[in-house]
């Protein structure tokens, strides 16, 4: 029983720390401010009132940087040190948001898949309606998924009438970037790729069980790019039980979020 | 200053000890003089416009930068892009440079991976053509590169030398050590280039102080040879031509010296004053010789002839030499301060040159004015006297005729005025063969150009410029500049967001974002030390920085208006929008250099008019006398506008200088005709003497002026060039002027000096007791005098003859005069003795008769002649005083007339009691 007992406390003892590493291996990139460079850490100096100024190295300091920001820190500064207040706040929600559960999933069937190259159809987007069928027969329109907030500024992404494809082709991302346009019609789902169109761009997949089930989750982030797009950040989780399953939104999470960078 | 003469005449080693002491004193100070061109130095100081100027170099940063020019077909083949790496390595260590701007430093604004990367065009060689070619591609993209260090469809391109301010504290350069470097590094790229040179504001400056330094050595052995030919052609004595070399020598050294002692470096413009005292310094010189030599050839000593000299030229010397350092002085009212300081050091240096004449010719000719080379005259001849004599009857005869010629020319040059324009530009300077000059041509032709402005646009509200509402002003204006074509190059605060923002969209080219809140996203990926040349801290305030090639003042002026009226009407009514930089002082610089010298010449000519008019007691007179110093600065604009030759630093201190050195003819002239006027009784008779005796100098100085000014066409700089040419050409016009306009200007005129007023003093109780002038307050009595003009007559001449038309009337004011019927053999039975202060030659003249007797001279008299005119011209103007007059005279008369009677009757009563009858 002893021994038992003492193998079980070895056990503990060893699981622990894959379990910290588990959540501590989470390193997603952030854009630097001011250069908005790729980096996993940063240092940022920002106003604690009119009169003091404190630096946090961020991720490291995002508890700090939380506590300050519950003191009302966050008013203090200019239009642009005001909306960093935000920027490092949001940088340190999205790592908290896949930290927050420390163990990982049982079942992974998100880690093999290759976003960066991902059909449109696998994800679970609202692309943007045409007008003709819109106007027609606005039910034919899919609904927006259940959970999904309707993003329709971030995939509106539809061509004037005349610029309609003549032909259908395959819709995927290319190393992370889809330029083109998807759109439901009454023959189904399109899209034409075009290199000068409006578009998306992946800029990073983390890996995290951001719900604390059983399935491992994927958490993609993606801007629009092209002319008319902005300079926004869409964090988007998916996750799949079964490597045949569509990708769907994991349950009970505060994600997706469409917001600034 | 005849006191002064006398004293060096009478004591020549002290005027030489003297002269000597100074020399010493000055030669110590002259090895702090130095060759120093500034860049400030020709713009308007201690102004608003330079303040806020300075203001924005503070906040914005400076706009000058130096160029590494480079050409060639392959721009980024490997070889050379790593030559050039090297070479920007080295100019980055180089102790003068803050930084150098290049394809290996311009951050090439765009995502990868959707992550922001600046890094700079040639972060990494290029491997392949094509790659090299896409990299330039992309870089003619970015407008901060665009026409300033690439060329857009030229292989060109350029690396931009941002030098630290030479007043920081470690500065050990100075432009000489700049240039010497930058050339150095240029030279080393030059085997992979087809052309590499570097090219900034310091080579610029380099060159024009070396181009001092030559010219120096040249410009002053010519101009010293210029005068002595000048002075040996017409004064043919030793003495004489070497003394105004002498005093020049002296005066310069001195100059020199308190230069030395006050910083006053030599620049491009106070490097003239040397010659220019060689030149302007001996005309004193020349008309004190010349009155010595006009002594001697009267037959005095040396002793008794500089005492001639100092009688007769002294006053008027001090007269010339303060209206010359006056026209010298007016310069310097300029707020730019290369003219101040040429204003300062010219007039300084004229006042040394005045007193080293006045100590050195005394002297030297005390002890040496003996030595003649040749005792003969050619120009003391009676030949040159009958010449002057038809001279004038010539002139006076066509009097019409010339005056209508010089009406006419006069006339043509006022139109030619409307053609001048206006050129201030260092660069121009340097004339088309300077190699300076061919390099910014080539950088003005491939690449924006050197020159910069800037607009700063300001609201006053904090993030104002986070607003796309008021990027979009920033915008329009550029459009604007774009749009009239006159710069290739704005860059603004609004671009950069744009490249940032394209960058963000992945897009071909730069777009200004759509909304503010785009806006503040892409901020929190900018550094404000990226933008700080654009963007003030807080935003309020941004820099639209304009590089552009114009080098004509004018056609700047235009642009400027023109944008500046575009802006007023177009900018948002939150924002203040104003144009500064360098260009825009240049300009500032120009027009105040233009209206200040315009401003001194109107100073210099009324100050010319009042003097003379002091001088001769009547406004008038000045009038008069300031004719012939109006035409030939009339006849200069013109030949300006017609000649195409522009209003820079040269020309526009022409005009003042040469006014103050002309006039000093028109002074002498002036005097002498006053002088000889007195002397004689006759108008044409001094005119005539004055023709004959002002002849010798008044050509001998400005033939010297002339050539003088002529050596500064030898010079390299063209505003230089352009005042020597307008220079000559005012003393040529002047001297015209003064031998066709100042005779007929005045030969109708009474002059009376103030001189000839103040002495009255000495005669004051002679003028008090005059019957005439009984009760009439010395004012008046002065007044009255003023109308009439005053004689001097030796013993036995005559006042007039029987017979002669009665037009004046006499107050004898010294000596005795004779009133008498001519007796038997020419003897003359006297009338009545009249005495200082009595009024004779009336009876006549208010009886419109001839005279009926002799006024004849018994003693040494000076006589007030008033004429008919006179007293009319007195009875219209002050009728308080001529009703007194006539009162006095009728007093006068009748008191004569009852003593006449008496004396008749008492001669009657003697005849009677001869005779024998009653008495």
């Amino acid at each position: 029983m002893n021994k038992t007992i003492r193998y079980l406390a070895l056990l503990m003892i060893l699981i622990l720390p894959v379990r910290t590493l588990a959540t501590e291996d989470i390193r997603p990139y952030f854009s630097a401010p001011y250069t908005g460079e790729k980096v996993q850490q940063y240092s940022i100096t920002l106003p604690l009132s009119r009169h003091e100024k404190a630096t946090f190295h961020i991720p490291k300091d995002c508890g700090k940087l939380n506590s300050h920001l519950l003191e009302g820190s966050g008013r203090w500064g200019t239009r642009i040190e005001r909306r960093l207040w935000i920027k490092a706040d949001d940088d340190c929600r999205y790592l908290n948001f896949l930290r927050q559960y420390p163990r990982n999933a049982e079942r992974d069937f998100v880690s093999t898949y290759d976003f960066y190259n991902a059909r449109i159809s696998d994800l679970p987007l609202r692309p943007g309606c045409d007008l003709d069928l819109l106007l027609r027969n606005p039910s034919a329109c899919p609904p927006s998924l259940p959970g999904m907030p309707n993003f329709s500024m971030f995939m509106n992404n539809m061509p004037s009438h005349q610029e309609q494809p003549r032909e259908l082709q395959d819709c995927r991302f290319e190393n992370g970037v889809f330029r083109g346009y998807i759109y439901h019609t009454g023959m189904g789902l399109q899209c034409r790729k075009d290199p000068k169109a409006p578009g998306y761009r992946i800029l990073s997949v983390d890996f995290a069980n951001v719900n604390g089930d059983q399935c491992q989750d994927a958490v993609l982030r993606m801007v629009p790019i092209g002319r008319g797009g902005r300079p926004s950040l869409l964090i988007l989780p998916l996750t799949r039980c079964s490597e045949t399953e569509k990708f769907s939104l994991p349950s009970d999470s505060n994600y997706p979020r469409f917001g600034p960078y | 200053m005849n006191r002064i003469l006398s004293y060096f005449s009478n004591h020549p080693w002290i005027g030489l000890g003297i002269i000597l002491f100074i020399s010493i004193i000055a030669g110590s100070q002259i090895d702090k003089l130095e060759v120093r061109i500034s860049a400030d130095e020709m713009l308007v100081q201690n102004n608003e416009e330079q303040d806020f100027y300075r203001e924005v170099r503070r906040l914005f940063g400076d706009e000058q930068i130096s160029l590494l020019y480079l050409q060639a077909d392959d721009l980024l083949a490997r070889n050379k892009l790593e030559a050039l790496k090297t070479a920007i390595l080295k100019l980055e260590k180089l102790p003068f440079v803050s930084r150098v701007e290049s394809l290996f430093s311009i951050p090439w604004v765009k995502t990868v991976d959707g992550y922001l990367d600046k890094k700079p065009y040639l972060d990494k060689l290029p491997e392949t053509p094509e790659q090299a070619q896409s990299i330039l591609a992309e870089a003619r993209k970015n407008p901060f590169l665009r026409n300033l260090l690439l060329s857009p469809d030229k292989d060109v391109m350029a690396a931009a030398i941002v030098l630290k301010k030479t007043d920081s504290p470690e500065a050990d350069w100075n432009d000489e050590t700049i240039t010497n470097a930058l050339n150095d590094i240029a030279a080393e790229l030059a085997p992979f280039y087809s052309t590499a040179f570097s090219v900034g504001f310091p080579q610029v400056r380099t060159e024009i102080a070396e181009r001092i330094r030559a010219e120096q050595a040249r410009l002053f052995p010519l101009a010293v040879a210029a005068l002595l030919i000048a002075l040996f052609l017409l004064l043919r004595q030793l003495i004489d031509i070497l003394l105004p070399v002498l005093t020049a020598g002296f005066s310069i050294l001195w100059t020199f010296g308190f230069m030395g002692a006050v910083d006053i470096p030599i620049n491009v413009v106070t490097s003239i004053i040397p010659i220019l005292l060689i030149i302007v310094g001996s005309t004193e010189d020349i008309h004190l010789l010349s009155e010595f030599r006009h002594g001697q050839k009267a037959g005095l000593d040396s002793q008794a002839s500089l005492k001639h000299m100092s009688r007769r030229m002294g006053s008027i010397v001090l007269l010339t030499f303060i209206t010359t350092y006056l026209g010298f002085l007016s310069v310097g009212l300029s707020r730019i301060e290369v003219l101040w300081q040429f204003g300062l050091v010219a007039s300084t240096g004229l006042a040394l040159n005045f007193l080293a004449t006045i100590i050195l010719i005394p002297s030297v000719l005390a002890l040496a004015g003996k030595w003649q080379l040749d005792g003969k005259s050619r120009i003391y001849s009676n030949r040159s006297r009958l010449l002057a004599k038809r001279y004038w009857d010539w002139l006076w005869r066509h009097r019409r005729a010339v005056i209508g010629f010089f009406v006419a020319c006069t006339l043509i040059a006022i139109i030619g005025i409307p053609r001048i324009h206006i050129n201030h530009n260092a660069i121009d300077s340097l004339g088309a063969d300077s190699e300076v000059r061919q390099k910014i041509e080539l950088i003005n032709q491939n690449l924006a150009g050197l020159e910069s402005l800037s607009i700063i646009v300001d609201s006053g509200i904090e993030d104002t410029f986070l607003k796309v509402r008021y990027l979009e002003e920033l915008e329009a204006i550029q459009k604007h500049i774009h749009k009239k074509g006159w710069s290739e190059s704005s860059t603004s605060f609004a671009d950069y967001l744009s490249l940032l923002n394209a960058a963000f969209q992945e897009l071909d080219d730069p777009v200004m974002p759509e909304s503010d809140d785009i806006v503040t996203e892409l901020m929190i990926f900018l550094d404000h030390k990226d933008v700080k040349a654009y963007i003030s801290q807080d935003f309020s305030r941004a820099r639209i920085l304009v590089r552009h090639s114009i080098e004509s003042s004018e056609q700047l002026q235009l642009v400027i208006s023109e944008l500046q009226q575009f802006i007023d009407q177009n900018l948002d009514t939150g924002l203040r929008a104003r144009i500064t930089g360098d260009s825009v002082l240049t300009l500032s610089a120009t027009n105040a250099m233009i209206s200040g010298q315009l401003q001194s010449i109107a100073i210099l000519l009324v100050i010319i008019v009042l003097i003379i008019g002091l001088l001769f007691t009547e406004l008038k007179v000045g009038l008069l006398a300031a004719l012939p110093n109006f035409f030939p600065v009339i006849t200069m604009f013109g030949f300006m506008g017609y000649m195409q030759i522009p209003l820079n630093i040269g020309t526009t201190m022409a005009a003042a200088i040469a006014i103050g050195i002309a006039v000093d003819d028109t002074l002498h002239f002036m005097l002498r005709y006053n002088r000889e006027l007195k002397a004689r009784k006759s108008h044409d008779s001094a005119m005539e003497h004055t023709i004959y005796g002002e002849a010798l100098p008044v050509v001998s100085t400005s033939v010297a002026l002339i050539a003088g000014f002529l050596v500064f066409t030898q010079a390299s700089f063209e505003p230089i060039i352009q005042f020597g040419i307008l220079g000559a050409l005012v003393i040529a016009t002047a001297l015209i002027a003064d031998f066709i306009i100042t005779p007929l200007a005045v030969s109708s005129l009474r002059l009376v000096t103030i001189w000839d007023v103040l002495s009255l003093r000495l005669r004051k109780k002679v003028l008090e007791k005059s019957p005439l002038f009984r009760g009439l307050k010395p004012w008046q009595i002065r007044q009255f005098i003023l109308s009439g003009r005053m004689v001097e007559y030796s013993r036995g001449d005559f006042v007039f003859r029987r017979g002669e038309v009665s037009t004046e009337l006499y107050v004898l004011l010294t000596g005795k005069v004779d009133i008498c019927l001519p007796g038997q053999e020419g003897s003359c039975n006297r009338l009545e003795q009249f005495h200082p202060g009595d009024v004779f030659g009336d009876v006549a003249l208010f009886a419109n008769i001839p005279r009926k007797t002799d006024a004849m001279v018994v003693e040494h008299s000076t006589v007030l002649v008033l004429t008919r005119e006179g007293i009319e011209r007195t009875m219209r103007h002050r009728p308080l005083i001529s009703a007194r007059i006539f009162s006095n005279l009728t007093a006068d008369l009748s008191r004569r007339m009852i003593k006449l009677i008496s004396k008749q009757q008492l001669k009657a009563k003697s005849g009677n009691s001869d005779k024998g009858g009653n008495p």
